[in-house]
């Protein structure tokens, strides 16, 4: 795109005044224009594409909604978006009440703090194909440390398949991920707690406040702009994060962790049924884009405020 | 070029509607693998291991005890794991045949996932895991590899395996003392089992096509096709070369005489993977009949597309 405009310019160098000014005023699109360009190509292209790929076929044929039609035949389907609904919920959920336990705590004087501050970031900063695989085995029936650990101290008798038993797969999945991402939310908050003044602690002080009244009265309000933002980026997170579940089951048993992302892999690259894949892809991105907006224009800071 | 003395299913899986495509050069097929050390001790007899579906109950129970490695399981069931959904299918697609079954007809037109040969099938091998519990707990987070290291720590006497499995088991436990056995099969029925290995291919526009036929042709000599292959050649004549000549490895040879193709359609991935997730069904719990009837339906529309 920025190749025909070079001549262009060139040309209008040796016209007329007023010309030459107009020229100038539209200089600073012009310097924006190569990385319009590269966000054109990489972002709209595939945007696109993807729209064009989910009303036709293989051939390319204009095939109208049958992928979508197909989408929303299988049964499998409504199961996926409850799954990935109840994933992405009960993670945001656990990971922003972790953290923000971890950062308000981790905002106390105490010895050891910098190194606790530090070892608390190992989840974050470990792989996450890494600690999906650690975590599998952790989990493992038979071999597993966890169900080790609760046998040897009674609390349960027979050992419990967390990754294969329809009712915990997705607890302990839930589990993982929030295991792996409340580091981000406690050094999140903590940065924010940074900036609170120290002024409203004393004056809630000569009120006679407890520690509560301080988290509940002073922290949570302050940092509220924080946890909106993180929590936009968790969300966002969650809903195209496939790691932990493709890795630790890949949807299983017998789909009961399927999630969108996942689906719409397997149904690209695995059964080579690019169309439908599409069609799954642009009714996941409507949903992404509906849910951010609704989130967006419950939380974010008004103009008017 | 004549093909008489390749394997029929080695020809078949280069065949796409009756035309030649690929000349077959490496094959193999599954066979039964188990630990004599174990048949004795449970007082079987090592050199008769199970022929029929009947005999495999029989000796998968007797075999599943404690021992003083601890708890040791009879047969291994292939219900979960990362290597799927083809370890499930490679180890009850091949029972389905056996009993008269499969997932489609012959030509490929209609399901016949839900007939009673096929669901007897699926019931029987999931049984081993719901009913018979001769299979470890963590059946539904075992797949081919996982069933070989349990196999190697003693774990599980017999399994369904490749002779790839076999080399890698001995590597891992030079003390077993191995067995390998044509699969059991129905009374009065002959065995059956999925076509592995893999064929050369010549693109149509490719560059040097003369000469690389000419290379294929030298590669294809029985010398050669014996002597390249690290399993089992595509020739019957490869097998007079003293490679390949193993006592030991007899049992997977045998198995090439009833081996048979997978299905040779585009959909073919899909529709397995809809059969694994509700064989998983199964394993849940879900009677056979029920899952299968629910596979059927949603393979169905694939097949009429």
């Amino acid at each position: 795109m920025a190749r025909p405009l070079a001549p262009a310019a060139g040309n209008l160098a040796d016209e007329s005044r007023p010309a030459r000014r107009a020229f100038r005023i539209g200089a600073g699109p012009l310097f924006i224009l190569p990385t319009m360009a590269l966000l054109a190509i990489l972002i709209l292209y595939p945007v696109v594409s993807t729209v064009i790929l989910s009303f036709t076929d293989a051939a390319g044929r204009y095939v109208g909604g049958d992928n979508y039609a197909a989408a929303f035949r299988s049964s499998s389907t409504i199961r996926v978006i409850f799954n990935t609904i109840y994933y992405v919920a009960g993670s945001v959920i656990l990971q922003l009440v972790i953290g923000v336990a971890a950062g308000i705590l981790l905002n106390q004087k105490f010895r050891g703090r910098a190194m606790v501050r530090s070892l608390m970031l190992i989840p974050w900063v470990i792989p996450g194909i890494v600690a999906a695989m650690t975590w599998a085995w952790m989990f493992h029936t038979d071999y597993g440390i966890v169900n080790y650990a609760l046998v040897s101290l009674g609390i349960i008798d027979q050992p419990v398949g967390w990754l294969t038993n329809p009712s915990t797969v997705m607890p302990a999945l839930i589990a993982v991920n929030a295991w792996k991402m409340f580091p981000f939310v406690a050094v999140m908050v903590l940065a924010g707690l940074q900036s609170v003044p120290e002024e409203l602690y004393e004056a809630a002080r000569v009120d006679g406040a407890q520690f509560r009244h301080e988290v509940w009265h002073i922290m949570l309000p302050q940092l509220r702009p924080v946890l909106v933002a993180i929590t936009l980026l968790l969300v966002i997170w969650g809903l195209d994060g496939i790691t932990i579940i493709y890795s630790m089951t890949g949807g299983g048993p017998a789909g009961r962790s399927m999630i969108f992302p996942i689906q719409i892999y397997a149904m690209a690259f695995e059964f080579f049924e690019f169309n439908r894949a599409a069609a799954l892809s642009v009714v996941y991105f409507l949903l992404i884009v509906g849910l951010i907006a609704l989130y967006l224009r419950a939380f974010a800071p008004q103009e008017n405020d | 070029m004549t093909f008489d003395d390749f394997f029929p299913a080695a020809l078949e899986t280069a065949t796409y509607q009756d035309k030649l495509y690929a000349l077959p050069f490496q094959v193999e097929a599954h066979a039964l693998v188990y630990n004599k050390g174990a048949f004795r001790e449970a007082g079987l007899d090592p050199e008769k291991p199970p022929q029929t579906w009947d005999e495999l109950v029989v000796a998968a129970q007797t075999l599943t005890k404690t021992t003083e490695r601890g708890q040791q399981y009879g047969y291994g069931v292939a219900g979960g794991g990362q290597d799927q959904p083809g370890n499930t299918l490679f180890r009850t697609l091949p029972l389905m045949w056996m009993n008269g079954g499969g997932i489609l007809s012959d030509d490929f037109t209609k399901v016949t996932l839900n007939q009673p040969e096929s669901v007897a099938a699926v019931q029987f091998y999931a049984d081993f895991y719901t009913k018979h519990a001769v299979a470890p707990p963590s059946t539904l987070e075992n797949d081919g590899l996982a069933l070989r290291r349990l196999f190697i720590a003693e774990s599980i006497a017999m399994i369904q395996a490749s002779q790839a499995d076999f080399l890698l088991i001995k590597q891992g436990n030079p003390d077993l003392n191995l067995g390998v056995a044509r699969l059991p099969h129905p009374k009065d029925r002959d065995p059956a089992v999925i076509l592995g290995g893999w064929n050369f291919i010549v693109p149509a526009e490719a560059p040097n096509k003369a000469e690389t036929l000419q290379f294929l042709q030298f590669l294809s000599s029985t010398e050669n096709i014996a002597y390249y292959t690290n399993t089992s050649p595509a020739r019957r004549s490869g097998f007079d070369q003293p490679q390949h000549q193993r006592p030991d490895l007899v049992g997977f040879k045998q198995m090439l005489d009833y081996a048979r193709r997978q299905p040779p359609l585009p959909e073919w991935s899909q529709i397995v993977q809809i059969y694994y997730d509700h064989f998983q069904e199964v394993l849940l719990g879900t009677p056979a009949q029920e899952a299968m009837d629910a596979a059927a339906a949603e393979i169905q529309p694939l097949l009429e597309q």
